[in-house]
């Protein structure tokens, strides 16, 4: 497999590298890129240059003379070769070496990378004396610099050899150890979880070395709504709220088996939230690392600020109190659409909340897009009717769940590399970017037509067309797609939207609901075109 | 004379981002890019302790360098810069004490702002550590040409 690597070189050779700041690297194999240490392939470094960058040797680990080092993800390796190929981009690096009086020192170099031989030779800086046989590290590194300030896409490599005399001051180094790391592979939400197993370790030996525990400051508030995965809530919630708008509209609520419903729904949320915070928990613990990472739970369990047996007693008891309404509101209120409805949708929620298993066959889209559209508001107005179905409640599922697909893709987009190395073929690992877009494009477009279609055929009210209202942010983020998808960090920042747009465009569906209710109940009109 | 002279001070001041060597325990120079925020004659920088590793290396020999070589980091300015420091940690407010360099490192990087706003999503990104380092020697290229000898500083208290 191959695969390439976007590095842009400050110092590039102009006759080796394109002068575009975005210069596409062909590097010579799947390994290349970018890399920590092999002997400490959790060892990221160095929030400096910004939170979430760079990978760097850890001390504790960092012995060796492996001339293979490990990616952050630790099923991906450089080598020396492909780290000496990345430093041929680069004209001048920065020269470092232990001086004589202890201190490291640095000097920028002019270098020359003889890549067949892999060897890298400069000159000895004028005013300094570096010894034959010493250690240095040559590093190459490149930022990209925003025009309204700032930087990203930090990247870098570091060589480590020894520096052989060369005639008329000239030294060689043939390198034996290569570290490389770069923003534009590795999206932060992946670059965070491969890190807090190093936190931890941190504040491990800072309790230690200070005698009392120390650990992360999270707000109860803060560190729950991250566990209970926030974001996600208006998307669970918005269906069952509208099924039960449709009822109301339609005169067939039952107040009990509503608010059962809504009690039903939220103990699930809470305990499938809860269990899958407990098995990141575990994960981390366990040493794994998950390249396709979920939002919520990992982060916050990985801190520690949670235990495990509070999580599992939690998680149960809130699945046990879903159970036992689930059960109450089948009993009251059962019909044979509804235990159809109520299985599919509460085996669909937990495989893809707690399995990676879905997502992992490009179904999870699908998943979602049946969960947080039909299932759940059709089976919530099923409770009300006892069954029957009408095309109104039918019709308003499917933008819903349009809407709830597209945001599931957007999640798992950012972290395709890290997928297709882990083998899991999430949807975004098996279409082009062309195809990502268009798809995004063509289903947002369904999503806002099939309210206009409801509409015009009379089938939804006429109020559901505010529902468009939220096109322009669909819009926004159909360009920010576009633009960013080959860089998984930006691209990161638009799922954000991407949940925005989910929750927008149910809670203006709830508000055209909540005026067609309001028309009918006090101007006794009914709002539909036919 | 004061440790960092004035168009070493102003560069620094100036640069979004430098290179802070540290050296590992088997004597190995490890190069980490970091945002370097002045503040009168010290240069501070802060870590995640989801980036601790370099922490480590610093408790255990607080010898280091830091230098400012990228021209595209430094705008208008034009100069490099090497500052021989020795460096201390600060961990007694890892949640918030970086905060009071917060306006410095806005000016250098604006995505700071989104960044923060991302706490919520990252919470341990904001525990950091600072870092503090005091100038020793200084080795400055005017022009920005390394192939030249540079300018050499000592700080009065080192020469002492």
């Amino acid at each position: 497999m191959s695969r390439r690597f976007r590095l842009s070189v400050r110092h590039a050779d102009p006759a080796s590298v394109d002068p575009m700041p975005d210069e596409e690297l062909s590097a010579p194999d799947d390994e290349v890129a970018t890399g920590g240490q092999a002997e400490a392939p959790e060892a990221p470094e160095a929030a400096e240059v910004g939170p979430l960058d760079s990978l760097a040797p850890d001390s504790t680990d960092f012995s060796g003379d492996s001339p293979v080092s490990e990616k952050a993800n630790p099923s991906e390796k450089i080598t020396v070769a492909d780290g000496v190929a990345l430093m041929a981009a680069y004209r001048q690096a920065v020269l470092s070496w232990l001086a004589e009086d202890g201190y490291p020192m640095n000097v920028e170099v002019e270098i020359e990378v003889k890549t067949s031989a892999g060897t890298i030779r400069f000159s000895e800086p004028p005013g300094f004396r570096l010894a034959p046989g010493m250690q240095v590290a040559i590093t190459g590194s490149y930022l990209r610099l925003l025009p309204d300030g700032g930087f990203e896409d930090r990247s870098h490599v570091t060589l480590w050899g020894l520096a052989s005399a060369r005639p008329r001051g000239r030294f060689s180094v043939s390198p034996t150890r290569v570290w490389a790391s770069g923003e534009i592979d590795e999206p932060p939400a992946a670059a965070y979880v491969r890190r807090v197993p190093q936190a931890r370790r941190y504040f491990d030996s800072l309790s230690a070395e200070r005698g009392i525990p120390i650990g992360p400051t999270l707000s109860t508030g803060l560190a729950l709504s991250r566990l209970l995965r926030t974001p996600v809530a208006s998307a669970a919630f918005a269906p069952v709220l509208l099924g039960l708008a449709v009822a109301v509209r339609t005169g067939r609520i039952d107040f009990v088996s509503a608010a059962a419903t809504v009690a039903a729904l939220a103990a699930a949320y809470l305990g499938v939230s809860l269990a899958a915070g407990l098995l990141d928990l575990l994960h981390v613990r366990g040493g794994g690392r998950r390249p396709g990472d979920k939002p919520g739970g990992l982060d916050v369990a990985g801190t520690a600020v949670f235990r495990a047996s509070a999580l599992t007693g939690a998680a149960l008891g809130w699945l046990l109190v879903a159970a036992a309404l689930a059960v109450f509101v089948l009993g009251t209120r059962g019909s044979p659409e509804l235990i159809v409805i109520t299985a599919l949708g509460l085996g669909l929620g937990l495989a893809e909340a707690v399995s990676p298993d879905l997502s992992g066959r490009g179904l999870g889209e699908v998943a979602a897009a049946l969960s947080f559209g039909p299932l759940l508001l059709l089976g919530t107005y099923a409770v009300q009717s006892r069954g029957s179905l009408p095309p109104e409640a039918i019709v308003l599922s499917i933008p819903l769940g349009l809407i709830a697909g597209l945001t599931a893709f957007m999640r798992t987009a950012p972290n395709r590399p890290g997928d297709a190395r882990a083998g899991r073929r999430t949807l975004a690992t098996m279409v082009s970017e062309s195809v990502a877009v268009r798809g995004f494009e063509l289903v947002a477009a369904l999503a806002f037509i099939s309210v206009v279609a409801g509409v015009v055929a009379g089938v939804l009210p006429i109020p559901a067309l505010v529902a468009l209202l939220a096109a322009p942010l669909a819009r926004r983020i159909r360009g920010d797609l576009s633009r960013e998808y080959d860089r998984p960090s930006a691209l990161a920042a638009v799922v954000g939207w991407g949940f925005r747009l989910q929750r927008n465009f149910g809670l203006l569906l709830m508000g055209g609901y909540a005026l067609t209710i309001a028309d009918q109940m006090v101007l006794a009109r009914t709002p539909f075109l036919h | 004379m004061p440790a960092l002279s004035y168009p070493v001070a102003r560069l620094i001041d100036a640069a979004l981002v430098g290179d802070l060597t540290v050296i590992d325990s088997t004597g190995r120079p490890i190069v980490y890019e970091m945002v370097p925020l002045l503040w009168g004659d010290r240069i501070f920088m802060t870590s995640s302790v989801l980036d601790s590793a370099k922490i480590a290396h610093i408790k255990a020999n607080p010898r280091v360098s830091f230098s400012i070589t990228n021209a595209d980091a430094i705008g208008t300015f034009i100069g490099k810069v090497t500052v021989q420091c020795d460096a201390r940690v600060s961990e007694d407010d890892l949640h918030s004490g970086w905060e009071r360099l917060l306006d410095n490192w806005k000016r250098k990087d604006r995505t700071t702002i989104a960044l923060r706003n991302e706490r919520y999503a990252y919470p341990l990104v904001f525990e950091r550590v600072l870092i503090e380092l005091t100038p020793r020697r200084t080795w400055f290229w005017p022009d920005g040409r390394t192939d030249q000898p540079p300018q050499t500083t000592i700080a009065a208290e080192v020469a002492r």
